[in-house]
């Protein structure tokens, strides 16, 4: 089983990418792929969204899968697979989570698991105002990241994106680094390179 | 109350409830008015203090399984809207998730709640936008 990753701040897209990639992987790929949704809210919003696109999703709903909900995430995943064994299993943390904790749960589970990657989105049009709020787990996200996607990056002025690109090559020195539009689909098929 | 993850406060309001509206109201129409409900909304936490937006989102769901997904991450961004609907609506199910930064829990919840009361007029256009 694959585990893939897609963590960032609120706000990011990550939901909107998550439905490019589980599309891809469902229609195109012919896998099974479930979708563990983490969101803080008391009501989940992603997951119905998620499933009315015809996506099998299981929720993680009122608190933080990196923290007081790590031991919910090993028994959702151990869920998923014993009732669904899908081929890929896709976690969208919630937008406060901490993506260096979640791999530190992972890594003290027993559950077979072939392949992991952690992606990290970002916003383009408000990556400099989030690192101003100087967020910890903005920070260590760039630290575990497989790969960083810049997303929304249609419509953006003339020389962010080098300049988001700079800033998160500077924070995110292993990481492979990836301009993307979501809603667009520009970058989708460089995305699923990355991860496959 | 706020939540706080890495000694960093933000606010979370959630609300679920259903819409009827007198008049049907046309797709294009319904997404209009809740764009326009939702800058009101943010113009609101903006006057009161809060600082950072970090998500706003609104699923609108009928029974046939349809959608409206608006999304709001900035106070100078017009609110995202995608969706399926394709015939007017009289019956509808809201669900709102607000997190933002700069504000104490209890107050955003009293602002939403009190924009959410007015929320049908907005659609119906009897009130605001």
């Amino acid at each position: 089983m694959k585990l893939i990753v897609i963590a960032g701040f609120l706000g990011s897209g990550k939901t909107t990418l998550i439905l490019s990639v589980a599309t891809i992987l469902a229609h195109q790929r012919r896998l099974k792929v479930a979708i563990i949704e983490n969101e803080i809210g008391e009501i989940g919003i992603d997951n119905q969204y998620l499933e009315m696109e015809g996506l099998k999703v299981k929720e993680i709903q009122s608190g933080c899968i990196c923290c007081e909900l790590s031991y919910d995430l090993l028994e959702t995943i151990d869920k998923v697979k014993n009732s669904f064994n899908p081929d890929v299993i896709i976690i969208e943390p919630s937008g406060v989570a901490n993506p260096e904790r979640i791999l530190e749960v992972l890594q003290h589970s027993k559950l077979d698991i072939h392949q992991k990657k952690v992606v990290v989105v970002i916003d383009a049009n408000r990556f400099s105002a989030i690192l101003a709020l100087k967020l910890p787990f903005v920070q260590g996200s760039f630290r575990v990241a497989d790969l960083v996607v810049i997303n929304k990056i249609d419509g953006l002025k003339e020389g962010v994106l080098d300049t988001v690109t700079r800033a998160v090559k500077e924070l995110a020195v292993h990481s492979k680094i990836l301009p993307l539009s979501a809603i667009q689909g520009y970058g989708l098929n460089e995305l699923m390179e990355s991860i496959e | 109350m706020s939540h706080r993850y890495d000694d960093i406060s933000f606010a979370a309001f959630s609300k679920e409830m259903v819409l009827s509206f007198h008049h049907a109201v046309l797709p294009n129409l319904l997404c209009e008015r809740v764009q326009g409900f939702l800058l009101d909304l943010c113009q609101d936490l903006k006057e009161n203090g809060c600082q950072f937006i970090g998500h706003i989102k609104v699923l609108l769901k009928n029974d046939q399984g349809r959608f409206y997904f608006f999304s709001v991450t900035s106070f100078d961004q017009f609110p995202a809207c995608k969706g399926n609907i394709t015939k007017e609506i009289s019956r509808i199910t809201l669900t709102m998730n607000v997190i933002v930064y700069g504000l104490p829990e209890s107050q955003v919840s009293i602002l939403v709640n009190k924009k959410l009361q007015n929320i049908n007029q907005f659609i119906e256009n009897t009130k605001g936008g």
